[in-house]
C-alpha cells in the first residue's frame, strides 16, 4: 500500500462547522459511509477509541488529532483531512491533557505496517513550519490535495 | 540481555514506530544485546513482567502500574520518541534504566 495513494480529494473537507468531537466524528464518519470507505460500526468503534486512548498530538506550531478505529471497521485504507472552523477540545495521546485542535488527520487502515512512514511523515510535517503555515492558509479542498500529495512523496 | 517492551492502545502502529526508532538509536549508538518489542495493552498485562524496561505511549492503567511496581521495571514515557519533540529525553531514561540494571 503506497501511502500517498491514500490522499484522496473527495477525503478533504475545511472549515467544517463541528460543535465538538462528537458531532465532528458523526459528521466525517457519515461522509466515510456514504463513499464506502468504513462500516456503519465506525463512529462508535472511532468515539472508543478516542475515550480509551486519545488520540491528540501537540508541536511547538501546532495541535491535532490523528483519530482511527480498528481496521475491522474499515473497507479501504484512506487519510481524511479535516481542519474545523474553530477549535475542538481533544485529548493529547498519553498525557490525557486538553489541547485545542483545528486539524484533523483520520486514518483509516487496514493494515498496521502500511502506516509506519505515514506516521512519521504526519510527526515530521506538524513540526515543520512552513507546512503548519500552508495548513491554515489553504481553503480550497483542490488546493489542499495537491500540497498534501506533493508533501507526501 | 535486556528486554524493552513498547505498548500503544492503538490500531495505528506507534508502539512499532517508536520500536522503530529505539532500534535505530542502538544502532547508531553501537548498543547492542537490547531486545525491543512492541505490544498492544490487550496483551500487555499477561506479558509485562518479562520486560526489564516499558516504554509507554499511552497512560498505563492501574493494573499496569501495579506490575510496574510489583516487579521493579523501569518505566519511560516514549511520546517524545513518538513526536520526535525531543527524543532525547526518552533515550537518557532508557540508557539510565539499562546503566542501573547491569550494576
Amino acid at each position: 500500500m503506497d501511502y500517498q495513494t491514500m490522499l484522496k480529494p473527495e477525503l478533504i473537507f475545511l472549515n467544517v462547522d463541528a460543535e465538538d468531537r462528537i458531532d465532528l466524528y458523526q459528521q466525517v464518519a457519515k461522509e466515510l459511509l456514504k463513499l464506502g470507505y468504513v462500516k456503519d460500526s465506525y463512529e462508535s468503534a472511532l468515539n472508543q477509541r478516542e475515550d480509551e486512548f486519545p488520540t491528540g498530538v501537540v508541536s511547538d506550531l501546532i495541535s491535532i488529532a490523528l483519530p482511527h478505529a480498528n481496521p475491522e471497521n474499515i473497507y479501504k485504507p484512506f487519510v481524511c483531512v479535516v481542519t474545523t472552523r474553530k477549535p475542538i477540545p481533544m485529548l493529547q495521546m498519553g498525557y490525557n491533557t486538553e489541547e485545542q485542535a483545528k486539524v484533523f488527520f483520520f486514518l483509516g487502515i487496514t493494515h498496521a505496517d502500511d502506516q509506519l512512514i505515514l506516521l512519521q511523515k504526519f510527526m515530521a510535517l506538524i513540526q515543520d513550519p512552513i507546512f503548519v503555515k500552508h495548513l491554515d492558509k489553504i481553503h480550497d479542498n483542490a488546493e489542499m490535495f495537491t500540497y498534501l500529495t506533493k508533501e507526501f512523496k | 540481555m535486556a528486554k524493552i517492551i513498547v505498548a500503544c492502545g492503538s490500531g495505528v502502529a506507534s508502539s512499532e514506530l517508536v520500536v522503530k526508532h529505539i532500534s535505530d538509536f542502538f544502532e547508531d549508538h553501537h548498543i547492542t544485546g537490547v531486545e525491543v518489542e512492541a505490544t498492544d495493552f490487550k496483551k500487555l498485562p499477561d506479558i509485562l513482567a518479562n520486560y526489564d524496561i516499558y516504554v509507554w505511549i499511552a497512560r498505563p492503567s492501574e493494573e499496569i502500574q501495579q506490575i510496574v511496581d510489583d516487579k521493579n521495571i523501569a518505566s519511560v514515557n516514549g511520546l517524545p520518541i513518538f513526536t520526535g519533540q525531543k527524543p532525547e529525553i526518552s533515550y537518557k531514561a532508557i540508557i539510565t534504566a539499562l546503566k542501573r540494571m547491569q550494576s
